[in-house]
């Protein structure tokens, strides 16, 4: 009753020398548990399709279940790497359709947290790359910067990785100066830890020709399968929701540090390979460190204590969609209200999901070493494709 | 191996004359190492709890850091919007007429549940002050504890209120914050009572509740009992088939619906039962001996054998 | 297409090279004739010379054997070895009863006379060799000969020979001898003790040593991730080797389903004896070799294919299609990259003029400009190549995907758990040590103390003990660099790897190696300019390229200033404030 089905698209039993190898779910390099159904020969994969589904908590049916308010910490399981970026993003959905201010102090709270959280979520995704292919030293100096950015949102919020800082009308707690000071003493550390990890691993002779023009992903190809965020990026094309679409405060911020939104170009083989899309994380670390400093520069203008609007009676009808610039990506959610104080129907699109898609196509051809090198560089997490 | 196929159509990037290669392999190997090297001549930033350390963790934690939580039942009013509003459901209060008045009987969290999101917090109406905090805190809070690593769950719920004990409810007073004693003890008490007396009860409930292996559960006084029980529940579905089925889910089955039996559903099960085409009464893996034995009881008394009570002739 | 653009970069470079050897060959060919011919002394007019001696390494049963040029006499000589010129006792020549056999050899027996006469582990120089015809008395022997008695050998010609050097066949005559006439009847019984006595002493050495390596290891890449390593089991975590061994020692024996019975048991220990039997030939000091082969680097090349061997058994005999291809592409790793290491291992042979460890060692000196390394550019360019081809034979990173961890599986010790795949283990690092031996023995000088003589080493007993000191030294810091490239260097992938090895490094081997073989003569040829080339090398490639490192090192100290000590440096109201007593 309960058998573990073999279910490929294709039905057709492996072709001569070629054998059916499981990847996962349980496995180290698979960023979470994922299971790839791989047809090689040994060397070189005729396809590794996905089997997703393996985490899947049915965050959205709880949506169904809890107030509005009360789902928050519930959004912090979507994506666990990058938790404030799903408080944001179902918190503007929540606003948007129950129409509710914001104060621009909570804006910004929003803004520093969204940017912090991105900067520890890419320490994740660049060391974990970087281990995958064999260099198991950058792991450990990326952890050990993203404990520094835990240590300053636990002073915050009080919480590691499963944050529930922001709410439906602004953010959980203020900060302070003395915070301040560090978030800013922080900044100054990490700039040239940054150009320490480049030296260290992303301009490494031997890593750049292990990516360089590996899984190509053109311009039109990842708009066709929907790829969002650095993934995107990486492959020319120039489309940032903080710059785009701006939401929270950052068409106040952007303009202050001459944003330019950065893009692959294809600097170690061709646009749209995985070492462009490892370079633009990188890049984008030094961008949120700029966003931040601005960020703390700005909020001094806004009245200290006023975080946040809590509705009363809250039940909204209609339905709304907000979109966040999530660490992998544009996190969509979309909400529907029905007038009860529990939503209707809460659903969100992630950019792993998407990537997901991608893999079968691109590991065609693929050796088995680049699977793994493949996975990494999209930042495929597991919690935010299965929910 | 050559290349994978470029959709895009770029050229790639000229590599250059191999003497560029090799002095850009040596140069980014150099920088590799040389940044490896230096971290030889700088501390570890490990942290070696929990015995290594100079100061207990928990000390160094920031003030608002989100760990155990603590009610302080001196200023609880039993209002339970922290039962009401937690998302996930950790909090049991219950509110029982003790003698002539309405007192708290149960005050139980469940940590191992708890998602630590704070909403039970802010959701309280009671401000409490606590000593070396900056900021106010409330009559439930959380803490700076976080050590309660257990093999058993049972010993992550918190028992605010000892079993037995019963606490009037606070009657706040407008516009005051209460003080309230540091953060942190109540949590490490009720962790330690929880840790000690925890497991113990719930091996005790499980002995109230019964033994239920092979032996206890076929011993004559026992088989003797629920043939009484089952008696007249059989003789009064009588032939009906809906009805036995209902008895057989009701009284015998686990009522799982697993499929361990090989059945879809416990009810699949029982109708195969009644039938005649199942003759295997010992097929519920989550019944265990307790089921097959009722199961064997029925179907005795269906076949019309008088349970060994009534033969005794009274 | 013009001629320039008709030839590739590497055909350019193979020109620039091939001139450049003209060039110096043309020099040398001018400038030699002069030399030689300066220093040729007027001889006598007939002279019967001798032509050689050997074989150069004496022990005792061996048979020294003169052969002449002119003539063949017969019957009883004398063999007279005349040394240098120095302290009167020492320069007394040694002459040895021989027996002229008349097909122009003269041969005399080493035995323990001899022995007796000369030492154990004894060096002689000799620059005279004469045979002198002994007159019986039964008629004139040398009449025969048209009355030569003497033969010399050619003014100039020098030998250097070993007497009784440390080989497993000494130390089985000592044994036998101490053990009494008894042994003496059984030799072959004897012989066979002293060897397994001599490989358990090799075992019990080496293995807790590389235990201890993989601790250094763990801890190494511990403080270059900015923490500890193992620090709990044993004072500072040092006897965490300890600890695992005897918990894989108690693992199941799990052998999988249909694998080959006796194949997958066997495998572990074929890997693991090719390895260890490399240790015989080492020379880990002036004293301390256990056979002084001189065939020592063809041995020690011959020797490490073993551990091909048992990859592969150890990949096919799991009966998974997946260990089996983790087992090929091990074993096709470790081949290609025998050539370079090998090509890069005869440049320094032809250098040094022999294959003996010993005898490579002498010929370089306690100081860096007198190592191999720096002998000149070619061997410079070779040391890099051995380095790398070793890094890949040994399957560390980064040539280690064979076995990477991010790989689906883990190679052809996929199926290996417990005391079986500890074995692998230990021959896996055991061959660091042998990969960083045979680069300080070749490359780096081997155990020449600095500003000591190879002559003042054996003479005395606590330059002998320095030289033990200098080369495990040597051998710990090689073994730190290989340690430290695997924690900092990314992988290569299979493709990758194999086009280094067949497009870059054989190549370049094969002509450093070309290169190499023609400075010998040179270098022999025109002395000073080997020494400035010596000394060019030494500046520029040793203490130029130590200096571009250290600045990068520098630089990288002063690029983050903020990285000091603590953890939650920046939530701590106080950034000095430590948490963990030392």
């Amino acid at each position: 009753m309960s058998e573990l089905v073999l279910s490929l698209s294709d039905e057709s039993a492996p072709a001569g020398d070629e054998m059916i190898l499981n990847m996962g779910p349980q496995h180290p390099s698979t960023h979470g548990v994922i299971r790839f159904i791989v047809r090689t020969d040994g060397e070189v994969m005729s396809s590794a399709e996905p089997d997703v589904g393996y985490l899947h908590r049915a965050i959205e049916h709880i949506a169904e279940k809890c107030t509005y308010e009360a789902f928050m910490p519930y959004t912090d399981r979507v994506d666990y790497v990058c938790a404030m970026t799903a408080n944001h993003a179902w918190a503007s959905a929540v606003e948007k359709l129950g129409r509710l201010p914001v104060p621009p102090r909570a804006h910004y709270l929003r803004v520093i947290s969204d940017e912090l959280n991105r900067i520890s979520s890419h320490c994740i995704a660049l060391g974990a790359m970087a281990m995958d292919l064999g260099a198991v030293t950058p792991f450990p100096y990326a952890l050990r910067e993203r404990e520094h950015v835990n240590d300053l949102l636990e002073e915050l919020c009080g919480a590691r990785l499963t944050y529930n800082y922001h709410r439906v009308g602004g953010v959980g707690w203020d900060l302070t100066d003395a915070w301040r000071d560090k978030v800013l003493r922080f900044l100054d550390h990490f700039e040239p830890v940054i150009a320490e990890f480049d030296r260290l691993i992303t301009h490494n002779e031997i890593f750049v020709r292990r990516l360089a023009g590996l899984a190509v992903i053109g311009r039109d190809e990842a708009i066709a399968h929907g790829l969002v965020g650095p993934n995107l990026r990486a492959s020319g094309v120039a489309f940032d929701l903080r710059a785009d679409l701006p939401y929270a405060t950052y068409a106040d911020i952007l303009p202050k540090i001459s944003w330019k939104t950065p893009v692959g170009r294809g600097a170690a083989g061709r646009v749209g390979d995985a070492w462009d899309r490892f370079w633009l994380r990188v890049e984008e670390w030094r961008w949120s460190v700029r966003i931040v400093r601005e960020a703390l520069d700005q909020i001094q203008g806004t009245p200290r204590g006023e975080i946040l609007i809590a509705p009363k009676r809250f039940k909204p009808r209609g339905d709304a969609l907000a979109r966040v610039e999530a660490a992998r990506g544009d996190m969509a959610c979309y909400v529907v209200g029905d007038g009860g104080p529990n939503a209707y129907r809460a659903r969100f699109r992630t950019g792993s999901f998407n990537a997901m898609g991608l893999v079968r196509e691109k590991s065609r051809g693929l050796m088995v070493a680049d699977l793994v090198a493949l996975i990494a560089s999209l930042d495929i997490v597991a919690p935010e494709i299965d929910r | 191996m050559s290349a994978p196929d470029d959709p895009s159509g770029q050229p790639a990037r000229p590599a250059g004359n191999p003497l560029a290669r090799v002095v850009r392999s040596a140069q980014s190997v150099m920088d590799g190492l040389a940044v490896t090297l230096s971290y030889l001549f700088r501390p570890p930033t490990t942290v070696q709890y929990p015995d290594r350390i100079d100061q207990p963790v928990a000390q160094t934690l920031p003030e608002r850091y989100r760990g155990f939580l603590e009610v302080d039942l001196a200023t609880c009013t039993a209002c339970k919007a922290c039962e009401r509003d937690c998302p996930i459901g950790c909090i049991v209060i219950d509110m029982e007429k003790v003698g002539d008045v309405r007192a708290m009987t149960r005050f139980d969290i469940d940590m191992g549940k708890c998602m630590y999101c704070n909403i039970c917090v802010e959701s309280c109406p009671i401000p409490n002050q606590a000593p070396g905090d900056a900021e106010p805190t409330k009559c439930i809070r959380m803490t700076r504890e976080f050590e309660a690593a257990t093999d058993d769950f049972s010993t992550l719920t918190f028992r605010f209120i000892r079993p037995g004990d019963a606490v009037i409810p606070f009657r706040p007073k407008k516009g005051v914050i209460e003080p309230t004693p540091a953060r942190g003890g109540i949590a490490r008490e009720v962790r330690n009572r929880a840790r000690e007396y925890n497991a113990l009860a719930a091996r005790w409930s499980e002995t109230r509740l019964g033994d239920d292996s092979a032996e206890a559960v076929n011993a004559p006084a026992a088989v003797a009992a629920r043939e009484a029980e089952l008696g007249p529940k059989v003789k009064a579905a009588g032939q009906d088939a809906r009805q036995l089925e209902d008895l057989l889910f009701a009284e015998a089955l686990a009522q799982t619906d697993c499929g361990a039996c090989g059945y879809d559903s416990c009810r699949a099960y029982a109708r195969a039962v009644i039938g005649g085409s199942e003759t295997d009464l010992a097929k519920c893996e989550p019944g265990g001996a307790r089921t097959a034995r009722d199961l064997v009881i029925i179907s005795r008394l269906r076949a019309g054998g008088t349970p060994p009570a009534a033969r005794a002739g009274t | 297409m013009s001629a320039r653009a008709a030839i590739g970069p590497c055909g350019r470079v193979g020109l620039v090279i091939v001139g450049v050897l003209v060039a110096l060959a043309i020099a040398a060919a001018v400038t030699a004739p002069a030399a030689s011919a300066a220093e040729e002394p007027p001889g006598p007019v007939r002279e019967a010379w001798v032509r050689d001696v050997s074989p150069t390494k004496l022990e005792r049963g061996d048979r020294l054997v003169v052969e002449l040029e002119a003539g063949a006499p017969r019957g009883p000589a004398y063999v007279i070895l005349r040394r240098p010129p120095g302290p009167a006792a020492a320069a007394a020549p040694l002459v040895l009863r021989a027996q002229a056999l008349g097909d122009g050899r003269v041969v005399a027996d080493i035995d323990a006379s001899v022995e007796a006469r000369v030492g154990r582990d004894v060096r002689w120089p000799v620059v005279a060799v004469e045979v002198a015809l002994i007159d019986t008395g039964h008629g004139d022997v040398w009449a025969a000969t048209g009355g030569q008695r003497v033969w010399r050998g050619a003014p100039g010609d020098t030998y250097e020979l070993d007497f009784f050097p440390r080989t497993v066949r000494g130390l089985t005559g000592d044994v036998a001898a101490a053990l009494g006439p008894r042994a003496a009847r059984h030799p072959a019984a004897v012989t066979l003790a002293v060897m397994i006595g001599v490989a358990l002493l090799i075992l019990l050495l080496v293995a807790p040593a590389t235990g201890l390596l993989v601790v250094w290891e763990r801890k190494i890449a511990g403080r270059m991730q900015s923490r500890f390593g193992p620090n709990r089991v044993g004072p500072a975590g040092w006897l965490q080797w300890l600890a695992d061994a005897l918990k894989l020692i108690r693992k199941e024996d799990l052998i999988p389903l249909d694998a080959d019975p006796l194949l997958f048991r066997l495998a572990p220990y074929l890997a693991w004896a090719g390895i260890f039997a490399t240790f015989v030939v080492l020379p880990l000091s002036e004293f301390a070799i256990v056979a002084d082969l001189n065939i020592g680097v063809l041995y020690l090349t011959s020797v490490t294919t073993f551990t091909v061997i048992g990859i592969v058994m150890g990949g096919w005999a799991s009966n998974s299609k997946w260990s089996l291809l983790g087992g090929m592409r091990s074993a096709a790793q470790i081949i290609s990259y025998e050539l370079p290491a090998s090509i890069a291992l005869l440049s320094v042979v032809v250098a040094a003029g022999t294959l003996s460890p010993q005898a490579i060692v002498r010929a370089q000196g306690g100081l860096p400009q007198d190592w191999f390394v720096f002998r000149s550019p070619f061997t410079f360019v070779a040391f890099f190549i051995y380095f790398i081809s070793a890094l890949a034979e040994g399957n560390r990173t980064p040539f280690d995907l064979p076995e990477a961890e991010s790989e689906l599986v883990a190679g052809f010790t996929t199926e290996y758990s417990g005391f079986r795949w500890s074995i692998f283990s230990l021959a896996e690092w055991t061959n660091i040590y042998v990969m960083s031996a045979i680069v300080a023995t070749v490359f780096l000088g081997g155990w020449n103390v600095p500003f000591v003589t190879a002559e003042a080493v054996a003479a005395s007993a606590v330059w002998r003990a320095a030289s033990l000191g200098v080369m495990l030294a040597k051998v710990a810091l090689l073994s730190f660099v290989v340690i430290w490239i695997r924690w900092s260097l990314p992988r290569f992938r299979v493709d990758q790897m194999m086009s280094l090895c067949w497009k870059w490094l054989l190549p370049t081997g094969l002509a450093m190696f070309m290169a190499s073989t023609a400075w010998t003569w040179v270098d022999a040829a025109a002395p000073r300019l080997g020494v400035a080339v010596r000394w060019a090398t030494f500046m520029l490639g040793g203490v130029g390229l130590f200096a571009v490192f250290v600045r990068r090192v520098v630089r990288t100290f002063r690029a983050t200033p903020l990285l000091h000590a603590g953890a939650r440096q920046f939530t701590l109201p106080l950034f000095e404030r430590r948490l963990e007593k030392r």
